[in-house]
């Protein structure tokens, strides 16, 4: 029986930014730190050693693979998301918006969406 | 970033088997590409916090890897969150409530902290400015002077001739000469005003690798013969006389009563050489075609791939040639030099700078020892209460903890009380460095000294922490819990560290009495020239612009006159006589040979080169110069009449002696066209010209009666009873009758001669201060140990006086063995600046670095302040009760 995706709910920054940043394409590490740093605007710089901790995380739990990249340079690894993976983001993604929507309403703050 | 490499790849191989397999490589290089984006300071941080980030990863994984079979999910949803981190803070609050707790030991601790590690900041900032930071032009590290040497003179100058034969050589990609600086009347507005005038070649700014901020530099047509005269400014006197004016490039600057197209403004902060606040260049002037005029500074660029020691073998070369073809320079025999551009500029101070910031290290190692004292004292207190902590299950690594935080937060308040003193790093740079490296960056402490501020808290809180806990843990446990007292006596470590204290200040004190004594002979040495009771006017004469209203001999010759006689009527005023070149002010660099007539050229080949002067008036009266033989110049010596000179004593040395150079006749080519041989009438006394630590000078005089020669800044002096301050407007009044266009600038004689003392004064009063603040901080330590062991040994001392000691001999107890750890630490000390002696050795005057008065001196004072330290603690040891110490059992 495959994981169900709402067991990893709710995400971590970093996990969840991780599998953003895989989400547009495959990418090499230094491909993905550097989209995780453009996506959040510059506030998620996670240090080498974390990024790898919950790259071996996210790998262990079957939500990306790593394949050998080009033969070129042979210690570079890219990362993929698999369907799991994509589902469990879309999960996050969910409960986020669900979330926001929810607290939108607390707020008194319905229908003035940012522009 | 190799040793980053190392450590990071060493701090990820703790890591878990399965993570260090797969992704240990990866994230190496991962972090190397990462490093490889940031610059300078920002790399520093980042990779310090990729080395924290790194160790907290190993700590993750392997707690990762010990909860295997907890959900996979439940690791990826919790939080990173460091325990131990909120464990330390918990240590951390504990130990500053423990030292609040004991105000009167956290000060004392504190304050000596907060003194070591400041000033250890403040000596940081200029040794930062003076060896790390870089210097304001482009590649500084690819720039080097190029001199000429005899075994005597270690860097004469270069010929503009020699210069221009040098072009060719391939291991510069530019070579820039400097002609020099010198003070120029130039007039922004209604006053006009002197300032400092630089004389380069065209190439000098494109060498140095620095352009104008706005306009250009010089032009083709501006370096040729005769070429048009343009005058670059810098952002100094842009700002002060212009108004940072935008449109400045299409205005003129007056020097000298000329006007000059301004043609750019350098950028600010740029003043080299010599604080220069405009630059012209000398190319359009006709420059002799001598091999042996040595007028010129030669800086140059190394081209890419040549290093200083194959531009030095290839200038050899080249000069080796230039020998072969012209037999007037293979007769001077010089040899050349390449020495780096930082080297140059630094010269003495360097080895100042390195001699101070380990001095004030010094000092701060033994304010860290007196703090490990003052813990010892605190934690053989605290015994008891470490033990039971034992006792009751705390572990080993908790008391270490407690005891390391304890010295992190002394070490941390002291640091933030230390940070207070770099307030004035910026005054100590300007004092001990030469103004070329001083920019106004490196006047403020940057972040490199509060990178290091930060590292010294945290080295201090580890040594003196570990140090305390490593004896705590030592300590025999049993006993103390049995008896619920501490062991007799001072802990052996207390009596060690005394030792090492001591050891540390007899070497400062040894320095500074060395310095000090070196300063005495400094200052007491006989220049050749009165100290005081004269003053001195500066002004400049003219340009080397045909323009210039002196350019015309004679038009010298008649202001010259004028000036002394307007001057020497001036009320108070005894004699006044003129000179081109002041001692300690201009003139040191020996000019040429002096030629005899009849006397085949080998025998002029002197070493060094005579230095000629022009001078009038009463100059040698004036100066209270003595002659040794034949006259002074007078008034037969005028224009029309037989040309005459006068030598000095070392001039007349080379000559064979003082009455034998009377009436023989000299000249010296290439000045100015006056090349006709001059009658010696004269042999004056030999003076310092370059201050008291030079040899003097082989020097001619020629009358400027005779000789006008167009030497632009001239010196008067006056001398006179009066103060330099009362007679000033009068002189300022007198040259104003004369010309409205010529400023002065006047001194008294006595400050300029204490100026040329100021660093030599600087630095024994700095290293006397780090001295006097280790002695106090040792005889502290002293005290402190003495009173502890008396305190601990009540009992004892007690015991013998009950059982009818004399108090003689408590006393005598009490201070042998206060003093054996002082007489050992003293001969270690001894040892020590017999070492660091021969650093000294540079800096000192006529003192060895390891002059045996001072170093007697320096143990004297130690062991007495010693023993003044351990007096009032024996004192307080006869007068102890026996009942009363046998009742504390």
């Amino acid at each position: 029986m495959p994981p169900e995706a709402n067991a990893f709910l709710p995400l971590t920054h970093l996990v969840y930014h991780l599998l953003l940043a895989l989400a547009e394409e495959p990418g090499h590490a230094y491909a993905l730190v550097q989209r995780i740093r453009d996506n959040s605007d510059g506030r998620i710089d996670p240090g080498t050693g974390s990024f790898y901790s919950i790259i071996r995380q996210t790998v262990d739990a079957g939500l990306i693979v790593d394949a050998p990249g080009d033969k070129d340079e042979s210690r570079r690894r890219v990362y993929a998301l698999t369907p799991l993976g994509r589902r469990v983001l879309e999960a996050e993604a969910a409960r986020l918006e669900a979330q926001l929507a929810a607290t939108r309403r607390s707020l008194g703050l319905a229908g003035r969406r940012p522009r | 970033m190799t040793l980053f490499a190392w450590l990071f790849a060493r701090i990820l191989s703790l890591a878990p088997p399965a993570f260090r397999n797969r992704y240990a490589d990866e994230a190496l290089d991962l972090s190397l590409a990462r490093l490889g984006e940031t610059h300078g300071i920002t790399r520093v941080m980042r990779a310090l916090r990729e080395l924290v980030d790194a160790f907290r990863t190993v700590h993750v994984e392997r707690r990762a890897a010990r909860k295997v079979h907890t959900s996979l999910a439940a690791t990826l949803t919790s939080q990173p969150r460091s325990l131990t981190m909120d464990a330390y803070l918990r240590d951390f609050r504990l130990a500053v409530r423990a030292l609040l707790r004991a105000p009167a030991f956290s000060l004392a601790a504190i304050v000596t902290l907060a003194v070591g590690i400041g000033s250890t900041a403040l000596m940081f900032t200029t040794v930062d400015a003076a060896f790390l930071q870089p210097l304001p032009f482009r590649e500084p590290n690819r720039l080097a002077f190029v001199w000429q040497v005899t075994e005597r003179a270690p860097s004469i100058r270069i010929a503009g001739r020699v210069w221009r034969d040098w072009q060719r050589v391939s291991s510069f990609s530019s070579l820039a000469a400097i002609a020099g600086t010198g003070q120029v009347t130039i007039r922004t507005g209604a006053e006009p005003e002197r300032t400092v005038a630089a004389s380069v070649s065209r190439n000098f700014f494109e060498t140095l690798g620095v352009n104008p901020a706005l306009g250009r530099g010089f032009s083709g047509e501006e370096a040729q013969v005769n070429g048009p005269g343009v005058v670059v400014i810098s952002d100094a006197l842009w700002t002060r006389g212009f108004g940072r004016d935008p449109g400045v490039l299409s205005r003129q600057l007056l020097i000298e009563g000329e006007p000059y197209p301004i043609i750019g403004v350098m950028p600010a902060g740029f003043r080299f050489p010599d604080e220069a606040d405009l630059w012209r260049t000398f190319e359009r002037l006709e420059d002799s075609e001598s091999r042996t005029a040595h007028n010129y500074d030669v800086i140059g660029r190394l081209a890419p791939g040549a290093t200083v020691e194959s531009a030095s073998a290839e200038i050899a070369t080249a000069t080796q040639a230039l020998h072969a073809i012209d037999p007037v320079m293979a007769s001077e025999g010089y040899r050349t030099r390449v020495v780096d551009l930082r080297e140059e500029l630094l010269g003495s101070s360097g080895q100042t700078v390195a001699l101070l910031f380990g001095a004030v290290a010094l000092v701060l190692l033994i304010g860290c020892v007196n703090v490990i004292n003052l813990l010892l004292a605190r934690a053989t207190a605290r015994q008891s209460q470490m033990t039971l902590r034992m006792a009751i299950g705390a572990s080993r690594g908790a008391i270490v903890r407690i005891l390391v935080m304890e010295s992190l937060a002394l070490a941390i308040a002291g640091g933030l009380l230390g940070a207070l003193l770099t307030f004035w790093a910026g005054a100590f740079a300007a004092k001990l460095l030469p103004p070329a490296l001083v920019t106004d960056g490196t006047l403020r402490p940057g972040a490199t000294t509060f990178a290091v501020m930060g590292l010294l808290v945290v080295g201090v809180a580890v040594l003196c922490g570990v140090v305390s806990a490593w004896h705590t843990l030592r300590a025999p446990m049993r006993n103390t819990v049995a008896s619920g007292r501490g062991v007799e006596g001072e802990p052996v470590a207390m009596r060690v560290l005394v030792a090492v204290e001591v050891a540390l200040a007899v070497m400062l004190l040894a320095g500074a009495g060395v310095l000090v004594r070196s300063l005495m002979k400094l200052e007491t040495v006989d220049l050749g020239f009165r100290r005081d009771g004269a003053v001195i006017a500066a002004f400049t004469l003219g340009s080397s612009s045909p323009a210039s209203p002196y350019a015309e001999p004679d038009a010298r010759a008649r202001l010259l006159d004028r000036t002394l006689e307007e001057i020497g009527g001036i009320g108070g005023i005894d004699t006044v006589g003129v000179t081109s070149a002041f001692p300690l002010r201009s003139g040191g660099n020996p000019n040429a040979l002096l030629e005899e007539e009849g006397a085949p050229p080998g025998e002029w080949g002197r070493d060094p080169a005579t230095s000629y002067r022009i001078v009038g008036g009463q100059y040698f009266e004036a100066m209270d110069i003595p002659l040794a033989a034949g006259r002074f110049f007078d008034a037969r010596d005028r224009e029309g009449a037989p040309h005459v000179a006068i030598i000095n004593e070392r001039q007349a040395a080379l000559m064979g002696g003082v009455r034998e150079s009377l009436g023989r006749r000299v000249r010296m080519t290439n000045i100015d066209g006056y090349d006709d041989f001059a009658t010696i009438v004269g042999v004056v006394a030999e003076v310092r010209h370059r201050g008291a630590r030079s040899t003097p000078l082989p020097e001619v005089f020629f009358p400027y009666t005779q000789r006008p020669v167009r030497t632009w800044g001239m010196t008067l002096v006056a001398e006179t009873a009066l103060d330099a301050a009362a007679i000033t407007p009068a002189l300022r009044e007198a040259m104003r009758r004369l010309d409205p266009e010529i400023s002065i600038t006047v001194a008294s004689m006595e400050a300029t001669v204490a100026e040329q003392f100021e660093p030599a004064r600087f630095r024994t009063s700095l290293l006397g201060s780090f001295a006097g603040m280790a002695t106090l901080l040792a005889v502290c330590g002293v005290f402190a140990v003495v009173s502890y062991a008396v305190a601990r040994r009540t009992r004892e001392i007690g015991i013998r006086l009950a059982l009818g000691a004399r108090t003689s001999g408590v006393r005598w107890l009490v201070l042998h063995r206060a003093l054996v750890p002082v007489i050992i630490g003293s001969a270690i000390g001894v040892g020590g600046a017999f070492a660091g002696g021969r650093l000294l050795s540079r800096l000192t005057f006529e003192v060895s670095g390891s002059d045996p008065i001072s170093f007697v001196t320096a143990v004297c004072v130690l062991i007495a302040a010693a023993l003044a330290g351990a007096l009032l603690p024996a004192a307080r040891a006869v007068k102890i009760d026996p009942l009363l110490a046998l009742r504390t059992e």
